[in-house]
């Protein structure tokens, strides 16, 4: 691994992705626009942007990152092969990259969410906020600015898990022939779902997601034991985020390091 | 510096043998052929010291360093390849851009010159291309690309006949301004022979040998003539192989030309590196 080849495939990378913070602002101001065209025409009220906010902007986000993530990654390691890079180094300049591309996603967020809620009149909701609500935060002592630093936390420590989870499954899928990586990845979604209810019954698997639900700093919310509003343990969460985004970094590494490049396919060849 | 020493590699495909104990060097700023018939192992070779793919066993050394997973000396390494690893989606101008965040000699304005010469329109898409076109943007990417060792794998595969002149052209030129190491594996050996200063031949797996072309030519001449007076000239001399039509026969007569004492009636000339490669790769 050398920085000079990291540099260059975190330069593309972010590259690839310059258009998604653009993308993020589109979609705000088109989905309002549309809302509040839809409510105008079906409640044949006056048109306004009013209640055309979005509760969970954040998550929403994350699942943007995911997708524009899961979209991209094959073409990073096979840009990377093309250019005299390893795989390990195409792995962890994914990694850099989408550490990068959350932060920026979750700045994006902190800044249009409250223009959001200015321009709707909407509550700020964050899909942070599961880690505790805003106003339960500002009882407790927390200063706004504080709040916002909290929520923006989460929510790129969130993010990263995200990016490594998607240069997990990319790099199953870049070691194996596509049904095998098809295979693999469906394995891997059933087990900790339906896996667990037909192995060990219903009960194994409630105690399995409280359990994973506890990892992340949310123990209060499946074992609450008093009647005190409820705050999560974000740093615990955000320590579980980026662990286990490292440990599947690891992962992703030791299953590309001997892989052989897999061209994306081109249209009508 | 800019060497690759290929120790002992191996490579099977299930139980296909694609490289079987390959140890060949490719010194610095020299252009090589890499030729071989169709599986013989060439483009398996490339994609192994371009880290595409990996070896079952062996090392490949760039500049005395293992290059398996080593950034540090693939960063030394382009392969134009058959296979298009860059985004299809890319301009390529995009693919050029690209090119330039990994190799900073990456010369823009060169790669420019060279779409213009070509007619390529750098403004299209890859995906858009045409097959030619598509090799005519990866092979100025390749000549661009400003690495000391550039691999060309079948670098005019779907090029016409001008475009493919233009190419030998555009390397002799770029390798005299800039010299690398150049290894270029084509099955049209006549075309690249002009260019090639000395050529790999690759059989089934295995290096035949590694030679100056001019040292290759002479190592055989054909001998044409009546089938009965060749026959009697080949007597107790080592043959490559032959040809028969009709009652004329032609020879390939290992052996220089020049020590050779051609009788009347027989006409004699040096084997072409085409000519010797049919001869020593036919099975």
């Amino acid at each position: 691994m050398s920085a000079n080849s990291i540099i260059a495939n975190c330069k593309y990378q972010l590259y690839r992705l310059r258009s998604v913070p653009l993308f993020y602002l589109i979609w705000v101001i088109g989905s309002m626009l549309i809302s509040a065209t839809i409510r105008s025409l079906t409640e044949k009220v006056p048109f306004s942007l009013r209640e055309t906010g979005q509760n969970g902007f954040d998550a929403l986000i994350g699942i943007f990152i995911f997708a524009f993530m899961c979209a991209n990654i094959t073409d990073f390691f096979n840009t990377a092969a093309a250019n005299g890079t390893s795989r390990t180094t195409a792995c962890v300049s994914a990694y850099i990259s989408s550490v990068i591309f959350s932060i920026i996603s979750a700045l994006e967020v902190s800044v249009i969410f409250p223009i959001m809620s200015l321009i709707t009149g909407d509550d700020e909701m964050w899909g942070a906020s599961l880690y505790g609500v805003n106003y339960v935060l500002y009882d407790e002592g927390w200063s706004d600015f504080a709040v916002r630093l909290r929520f923006l936390g989460i929510a790129i420590f969130s993010y990263i898990a995200l990016c490594a989870v998607v240069i997990l499954i990319a790099s199953i899928s870049y070691k194996l022939s596509n049904w095998a990586a098809l295979i693999i990845t469906l394995l891997l979604i059933f087990i900790p779902t339906g896996g667990i209810y037909f192995a060990l019954g219903e009960d194994a698997l409630a105690s399995f997601w409280c359990s994973v639900v506890k990892l992340v700093g949310l123990a209060d919310l499946v074992d609450p034991s008093s009647d005190a509003p409820f705050i999560g343990n974000a740093s615990q969460g955000a320590a579980v985020f980026i662990g286990a985004s490292l440990i599947l970094l690891l992962i992703s590494c030791l299953i590309t390091r001997r892989s052989s490049v897999k061209p994306l396919a081109i249209k009508g060849s | 510096m800019s060497t690759i020493e290929i120790r002992d590699l191996t490579k099977n495909y299930g139980k296909t043998t694609a490289l079987s104990n390959v140890s060949v060097t490719f010194k610095e700023n020299c252009i090589y052929g890499l030729l071989g018939r169709n599986g013989a192992g060439k483009s398996t070779l490339l994609n192994i010291i371009s880290g595409r793919t990996f070896a079952d066993s062996g090392e490949v050394i760039i500049d005395g360093v293992n290059a398996t997973g080593n950034d540090s000396a693939l960063c030394k390494v382009h392969l134009m390849s058959e296979q298009l690893l860059y985004n299809p989606s890319l301009k390529v101008k995009d693919m050029f851009k690209t090119a330039s965040f990994y190799y900073p000699d990456f010369d823009m304005e060169y790669a420019m010159k060279l779409c213009s010469e070509y007619e390529l329109d750098t403004n299209r898409k890859l995906s858009k291309l045409s097959t030619g076109y598509r090799t005519i943007a990866k092979a100025v990417n390749a000549l661009a690309c400003g690495a000391p060792i550039v691999l060309f794998d079948e670098p005019v595969l779907g090029l016409d006949a001008n475009h493919r002149d233009l190419f030998y052209k555009h390397v002799v030129n770029r390798y005299s301004e800039r010299p690398a190491t150049y290894v270029i594996s084509t099955h049209l050996i006549e075309e690249t022979a002009g260019i090639i200063e000395r050529a790999v031949i690759i059989k089934k797996g295995e290096v035949l040998f590694d030679k100056d072309t001019d040292e290759i030519r002479s190592m055989g001449y054909s001998v044409s003539g009546k089938a009965a007076d060749v026959d009697e000239f080949a007597k107790g001399k080592e043959l490559m192989g032959g040809d028969a039509l009709g009652g004329l026969k032609t020879l390939y007569v290992k052996g220089s030309l020049e020590n050779a004492d051609i009788p009347e009636g027989l006409s004699a000339e040096p084997m072409n590196l085409q000519n010797i490669f049919i001869q020593l790769t036919n099975s």
